[in-house]
């Protein structure tokens, strides 16, 4: 008696259900591709027609990453940089998502530390700054307290709203299943709760990487934040500026992947449809 | 011999002096009007209400609460569906051995019809499916009592049909008590051993009518048609539609 309406599928990846010409996955590759190259040579064309000295040209910014690569600066700093964010990261991860559930799920505590988070969250983690270098000096610790501030509110914040938002009809199938209060937070709380606070995460280390770099121009002496701060200051070496400035985008980019491919596991996403 | 009593009043007095036992294994519709109390009988005998007056007993036990022995099944579906398929049925199985668990999660599987589906994910499912699931969800904790809120009421009207033939099989099969609210009275004269009709708030009950139509129904039969009118002329339904304005 099986309903012949529905097969056991994956989800049909878009390029082979759409048919249509043009979209096929060389032609999706090949745009993007195709419209950076274009804007990479207005650039360079810009550059060379004005004869300025205020932008350097992709060539130049090419160059100085190799130099970046030849000093063994470019990997030095990339490291230091993500070793801060990892720490600060992760701390905010392990205190903030489990504080996150509690708050959701027990509402006299909600009550009770909502209105203080809401008004520290909007407080930019730059301001934090001063304190933190009064508080830890010129060390790897004031970045990382830092990052910490930035990721733990948003963690915290995107947890609790994913345990208050639970539908209320899973808890009482929960009851009625009687389940113990151990089995509800391992199958029904954390599972119910984990797609959002993942996407959560993801939006937490993009902060956390911004705050980086803004930590590094400030209060230490390696990584990508100090390497622009330092470029400018040592010799107006504004292709090492741009070359930082492309090396923090590409990290930031690559930890935002390895996010979304957590967040597209399987057991994260539930059989709900990838998004294009 | 099982049955149970229920007095009851509650609130804004939602529902007032109801009264009424059940056989064990009897299939019992709930039906009336929309804001009449169905649900919130279903939900008393269920234990997730308690009555403000009077008591509800299951096997002359007094029921105190939501359990495991009572199960829910709902209208839009409640499956977990971070959970699979197989996952979501085993919930009730899971206090038994690995073995015991895989065994009863297979059995089911295959008697709902749904082989093949034990990864997918509730999402991937159509409602039809997903109800399916539901049941066998239910039916693998072995509960005593099955508690049914309109659960065919957001599927299409084949499905619906094929629900109710799957139902009543396994009805016969499981020998489960089951209470089923359905708004619709041909679904009722279809299914039910007996037919609870309730009247607007507090009116309680109005009928309490026994079918005794052989299984499988036929919606054709003389008997049918009368037991289905009777019903419509008490809930006061025309029997002509389309009746022209005066």
């Amino acid at each position: 008696m099986s309903d012949p309406s529905v097969q056991p599928s994956k989800p049909i990846s878009p390029a082979v259900a759409v048919v249509q010409p043009g979209t096929g996955r060389w032609r999706t590759r090949l745009l993007p591709v195709a419209t950076f190259l274009a804007l990479l040579g207005l650039w360079q064309l810009a550059v060379i027609v004005s004869k300025t000295d205020i932008l350097p040209s992709p060539l130049q910014v090419g160059k100085g990453l190799v130099e970046l690569a030849q000093r063994g600066l470019l990997l030095k700093y990339v490291v230091a940089s993500l070793f801060r964010v990892s720490w600060g990261f992760l701390l905010a991860v392990v205190i903030g998502w489990p504080v996150g559930l509690a708050l959701g799920w027990y509402s006299a505590a909600f009550r009770a530390f909502n209105p203080l988070i809401q008004v520290l969250r909007p407080i930019s983690p730059i301001a934090w700054i001063p304190l933190a270098i009064l508080w830890f000096g010129i060390s790897d610790l004031a970045p990382i307290f830092l990052i910490f501030m930035a990721s733990f509110f948003p963690i915290v914040v995107t947890a609790a709203a994913a345990v208050r938002t639970i539908p209320p009809i899973y808890l009482r199938v929960a009851a009625n299943f009687g389940l113990s209060r151990g089995e509800l937070f391992r199958l029904v709380i954390f599972r119910a709760t984990l797609a959002q606070v993942v996407t959560g995460l993801r939006i937490a280390l993009g902060v956390a990487w911004m705050v980086v770099v803004a930590a590094e121009m400030i209060a230490v002496d390696s990584g990508l934040g100090y390497l622009i701060v330092d470029a400018r200051n040592a010799g107006k070496r504004y292709d090492l500026v741009v070359a930082g400035m492309v090396l923090i985008g590409l990290v930031g980019l690559a930890l935002d992947l390895l996010l979304r491919r957590i967040e597209n596991l399987p057991d994260v996403r539930c059989g709900e449809e990838r998004p294009a | 011999m099982r049955y149970f009593s229920v007095n009851d009043s509650a609130g804004m007095t939602v529902l007032r002096d109801i009264s009424f036992d059940v056989t064990q294994g009897e299939f019992v519709c709930i039906v009336g009007p929309s804001g009449g109390g169905k649900s919130t009988l279903l939900n008393l005998l269920g234990g997730f209400l308690s009555p403000s007056e009077g008591e509800i007993l299951v096997n002359r036990k007094p029921v105190r609460g939501p359990s495991a022995e009572r199960l829910f099944i709902f209208q839009d579906s409640s499956l977990f569906p971070w959970l699979t398929v197989a996952e979501n049925i085993s919930l009730g199985a899971r206090h038994r051995t690995p073995i015991e668990r895989e065994a009863i999660v297979e059995d089911y599987l295959r008697r709902m019809g749904l082989s093949g589906f034990a990864r997918a994910y509730p999402r991937e499912l159509s409602g039809g499916m997903r109800q399916r699931v539901e049941l066998a969800r239910a039916l693998a904790a072995g509960p005593e009592v099955l508690y049914m809120d309109e659960p065919f009421g957001a599927l299409d009207f084949i499905t619906r049909m094929n629900m109710r033939n799957e139902i009543v099989r396994v009805w016969q099969v499981e020998k489960k008590t089951i209470f089923f609210v359905t708004h619709d009275l041909e679904e009722a004269v279809q299914i039910a051993d007996r037919i609870i009709v309730m009247g607007s708030r507090t009116q309680g009950i109005q009928a309490d009518i026994r079918v005794t139509l052989p299984r499988p129904r036929d919606v054709d039969s003389p008997d049918y048609l009368a037991t289905r009118d009777r019903l419509y002329r008490m809930m006061g339904i025309s029997l002509k539609v389309g009746q022209p304005v005066e």
